[in-house]
């Protein structure tokens, strides 16, 4: 991968995090915002691969990590996973459209989510986690329905696709 | 293709295993690491509303409003004269609350939010440089609202009071029950371990117990909005309305309450 082009990702994972903290815990709907980090990261790892992938949602959870509570690394690690296996999927997928975009969001939100809800059971404990799992449905749905405008926005930016040099 | 699979791996494997070790040693790196980085990141956003606040002088927006049409000038004033006026209000309410506090207080204003929805936190532009420590507990004038989690030298995170993991020991006004305020994802607060045979009703103030550091005693925190039995049939529990609306908190005081 080009340097200008790993220039490009980081650029894009900051902005975005800078509108995350910023503007988008505003418009919270039910206690849920979009989760426009996890979307890039998908974006990458079916663009440039698991590697890529991997590395970009390394960062992007270690940004979320250093102004959230939760445990450090546990984003990093839940993104990780997240871009690693977007990147595992990107040949495995038929095609890769609206649906697919839409439903891997979904399920990415859901992964991370577990992640968090067992670093913050072992923190919290049960009574404090009530209503947890229904503001990841949201959350979820939130997610999958930015998908498809950022992936078009995205897509743009990056340009076709990357194919792995063999 | 054999060669991109040997060459693919590792780097995710390597990545995994950091992330792995970043959670491993937790507390022996976070001191080195999220504190200065938290500072760094911090930056922009403070940097973000200097700007805002350079173009909100009254001075400079009037010049640029002259050159405007007439009635569009006058709707950006008067939009302007409406958001200082508010501001105003707060701060005269804040300045009210302080001098009314016989502790020392360091006002602060929000730069930032938790990205994630189910933890509640704030990011204050006042740091270890202007006194801001690690447990003072932060409030508005409408009341208690957290407490300092991170301190970095120019920027602070509060855990607001409905965060999953903020437990504070509280106080009924009324009743004079006591219980143990605690947060959820919904980013409501519920007062657990409440006696079976308490009478607490609906509308009571919940104020601050003084138990430990989180706060001074008697500062409010919220009403009961509803009451209920735990699925245990051990305790009552009761749902509490924070007097402050947490999303639009702009700007915070942080109480030295001292020892």
């Amino acid at each position: 991968m080009r340097a200008n082009s790993r220039l490009k990702i980081y650029t894009v994972i900051l902005i975005l995090f800078f509108l995350e903290a910023a503007l988008i815990g505003r418009l919270r709907i039910h206690g849920a915002s979009p989760g426009l980090l996890l979307i890039a990261v998908i974006f990458f790892g079916f663009h440039f691969g698991r590697a890529r992938g991997a590395e970009a949602g390394l960062i992007a959870g270690i940004l979320k990590d250093i102004f959230s509570l939760t445990n450090f690394g546990v984003n990093a690690f839940s993104f990780l996973l997240v871009g690693a296996l977007a990147g595992y999927l990107r040949k495995k997928l038929a095609r890769e459209n609206f649906v697919t975009e839409f439903f891997i969001s979904a399920a990415a939100v859901y992964l991370t989510s577990s992640v968090s809800f067992l670093d913050l059971s072992r923190l919290a404990g049960e009574t404090a986690l009530e209503g947890f799992w229904a503001i990841i449905f949201y959350k979820s749905l939130y997610t999958a329905f930015a998908a498809a405008p950022i992936f078009f926005v995205l897509g743009k930016i990056f340009g076709p696709k990357e194919t792995p040099r063999i | 293709m054999r060669i991109y699979r040997i060459r693919k791996f590792p780097t995710v494997l390597f990545l995994l295993v950091l992330a792995v070790i970043i959670i491993a040693f937790n507390s022996k790196i976070l001191p080195y690491l999220r504190g200065p980085a938290f500072g760094i990141m911090t930056k922009p956003f403070s940097a973000l509303k200097g700007v805002k606040a350079y173009f909100a002088r009254p001075g400079y927006s009037e010049e640029n409003l002259r050159l405007k049409q007439h009635i569009g000038a006058l709707s950006v004033t008067l939009a302007r004269m409406k958001e200082i006026s508010r501001e105003n209000e707060r701060l005269r309410d804040i300045l009210d609350f302080k001098k009314n506090l016989p502790y020392t207080v360091i006002t602060a204003r929000v730069i930032a939010r938790n990205p994630t929805d189910w933890r509640k936190a704030i990011i204050i532009n006042k740091g270890k440089r202007h006194g801001v420590i690690k447990g003072m507990p932060c409030a508005t004038a409408k009341g208690l609202i957290g407490s300092v989690e991170e301190a970095s030298g120019d920027s602070s995170k509060i855990m607001l009071i409905t965060d999953p993991n903020s437990k504070i020991g509280v106080l009924l006004e009324n009743s004079r029950e006591s219980g143990l305020l605690t947060g959820s994802p919904r980013g409501e607060c519920k007062i657990i371990y409440l006696p079976l045979e308490s009478k607490i009703q609906k509308g009571e103030k919940v104020v601050t117990a003084g138990f430990g550091q989180a706060a001074p005693k008697g500062l409010a925190i919220g009403k009961i909005a509803a009451i209920g039995v735990e699925n245990s049939n051990l305790y009552k529990y009761a749902i509490v309305e924070p007097m402050e609306d947490m999303s639009k908190v702009e700007e915070v005081l942080c109480i030295d309450a001292g020892e």
